[in-house]
């Protein structure tokens, strides 16, 4: 912001513009452009992108109140500084002249001193208006790149051992998520998944969540090398998760709601262990009917004793294929405030069978936009559907995002 | 949101319908303000509640911490809803926060 102010004086009187032009060069501003009617002020804000107007009223043709109004209604213009100058004295004239936006006054003839002084302080609040935008731009900057590394962090191919199929959508409620999840091979052909969803959903979420995916990864890597931490369970991973929470000191209103599960694709068990995560995982499409795992457990946070978590195990059939989501899904309402709820989704997992289980989650999706009217959501959705798929089917493993 | 004062130490805060993201801020401005006034003993009665998302739970969560650094406590009481019971089971809130 070290470059000199630039005033655009308008006005169809040249001596009434020479004057105004050496009061401003007297106070020491220098770079200074006329125009003589309102067309040309209209395209001289175009080239000189001046940072403050002296407006003149009465002019033939375009008038000061529709160029006034003109520079206040385009987003380009709109924050550029407007004094209206005018020898109209009366009361409706400079409320017109607030109505079409004008940011001051000045009565002809102009006092010298009264001009510096009006210039000099809307300069200021220009100068502070800038300051803050370009505060929030770099701001804005820095989140979509925040954005990029947190998508770049989400798997971007999934394991497929013996027919194993993913597929997945993603979608926060911002630019930035508190969901977060990840699906990775640990060899053979077990498949690690996990879902977390943390609470807020801005820079902290966001953060909690890199936190989230580091701990996690740093606690496979040592098992890989066989550091010494004992079994291999989700339990044992949600308790290491636990510890290193613990020692962050992170804020007391923060918390972590996660399911995490170990899958053996060759004989079809699932363990699973799960955090704060309230809503059900569903098994679909079994002989049985539907099927749901309650996963009970405390959220991961810095506050109550040290908790342990439980650890479940479910053998699903060669038909059932396994669907878990964050309550962005459940929560989101209508445009009567009803909300999505769990009703909807049993009844889309009731019809589903492995032969359309890959529509799953397109279906939901479109679902889901219609009921909301909008296909942006006010919550983080993540939603993981994994079955096994027929033989012949292709492998389909795409990140089904929003992106 | 209505608050009973049971005795200089104690109140009762009744929040009604749903407590989420979009009003979570004003019950932690409510607490926050007991919580100066210097309250010890702080329940939130769910009588009227019939959600709770995860930013509403941060604030109970703040809150049982700040009070009880002040060997206060924040407590629950009046869970009638049904799919209120069934998170804070699933999630085990009586270890950490006593509903009563």
């Amino acid at each position: 912001m070290g470059a000199p102010p630039k005033i655009l004086i308008v006005d169809d009187k040249q001596l009434n513009r020479r004057l105004l032009q050496r009061y401003l060069e007297e106070a020491g501003y220098t770079q200074i452009s006329q125009a003589a009617s309102g067309e040309e002020a209209l395209v001289r804000v175009e080239e000189v992108k001046p940072d403050l107007v002296l407006l003149d009223i009465v002019m033939p043709g375009l008038d000061g109140f529709e160029v006034c109004r003109r520079l206040k209604s385009r987003e380009e213009t709109m924050f550029i500084p407007v004094i209206m100058v005018t020898a109209l004295h009366d009361r409706a004239a400079k409320l017109k002249c607030l109505e079409m936006g004008a940011d001051d006054f000045l009565s002809k003839p102009v006092d010298p001193m009264e001009l510096k002084a009006r210039v000099r302080s809307l300069l200021r609040l220009r100068r502070y208006y800038q300051q803050l935008k370009e505060l929030n731009e770099n701001l804005l900057a820095n989140i979509k790149t925040a954005q990029r590394i947190q998508r770049a962090l989400l798997p971007r191919e999934y394991p497929s051992p013996a027919n194993l199929r993913f597929n997945t959508f993603y979608q926060p409620a911002e630019l930035l998520g508190g969901d977060y999840f990840n699906i990775f091979s640990l060899g053979g052909d077990v498949v690690c998944l996990y879902l977390a969803d943390v609470s807020g959903h801005q820079l902290d979420a966001a953060m909690l969540t890199v936190f989230i995916r580091e701990t996690l990864a740093g606690y496979f890597r040592k098992l890989s090398f066989g550091e010494g931490v004992g079994p291999f369970s989700p339990r044992r991973c949600l308790l290491a998760l636990e510890e290193a929470f613990r020692e962050e000191d992170f804020p007391p209103e923060i918390f972590i709601t996660i399911f995490l599960a170990f899958y053996h694709s060759k004989e079809r068990t699932l363990t699973y262990s799960a955090a704060g995560f309230a809503q059900p995982v569903f098994l679909y499409g079994g002989a049985g009917g539907l099927r749901e795992l309650v996963c009970y457990g405390s959220p991961i946070m810095s506050l109550g004793e040290g908790k342990d978590f439980r650890e479940q195990a479910v053998q699903l059939s060669a038909e059932e294929g396994l669907f878990l989501y964050t309550d962005g899904l459940t929560e989101q309402k209508n445009k009567d405030g009803e909300q999505f709820g769990e009703g909807r989704l049993r009844a889309l997992l009731k019809g589903m069978d492995r032969t359309k289980a890959s529509q799953l989650v397109p279906s939901l999706v479109q679902m889901l936009r219609d009921f909301a009217g909008a296909d942006s959501f006010s919550d983080d959705v993540t939603l993981i559907n994994m079955f096994v798929a027929e033989e012949g089917q292709q492998k389909g493993g795409e990140l089904n995002d929003d992106a | 949101m209505k608050t009973v004062k049971t005795d200089d130490k104690a109140v009762v805060v009744i929040p009604e319908g749903s407590i989420d993201i979009s009003n979570s801020q004003g019950l932690k401005e409510k607490l926050l303000e007991l919580y100066d006034e210097g309250y010890n003993t702080i329940t939130i009665d769910f009588t009227h509640v019939n959600a709770i998302d995860s930013s509403g739970l941060g604030k109970l969560l703040l809150f049982h911490k700040l009070l009880k650094e002040r060997h206060g406590e924040l407590r629950v009481s009046n869970v009638t809803n049904e799919n209120v019971s069934r998170m804070f089971r699933i999630i085990q809130l009586d270890k950490v926060i006593k509903i009563i």
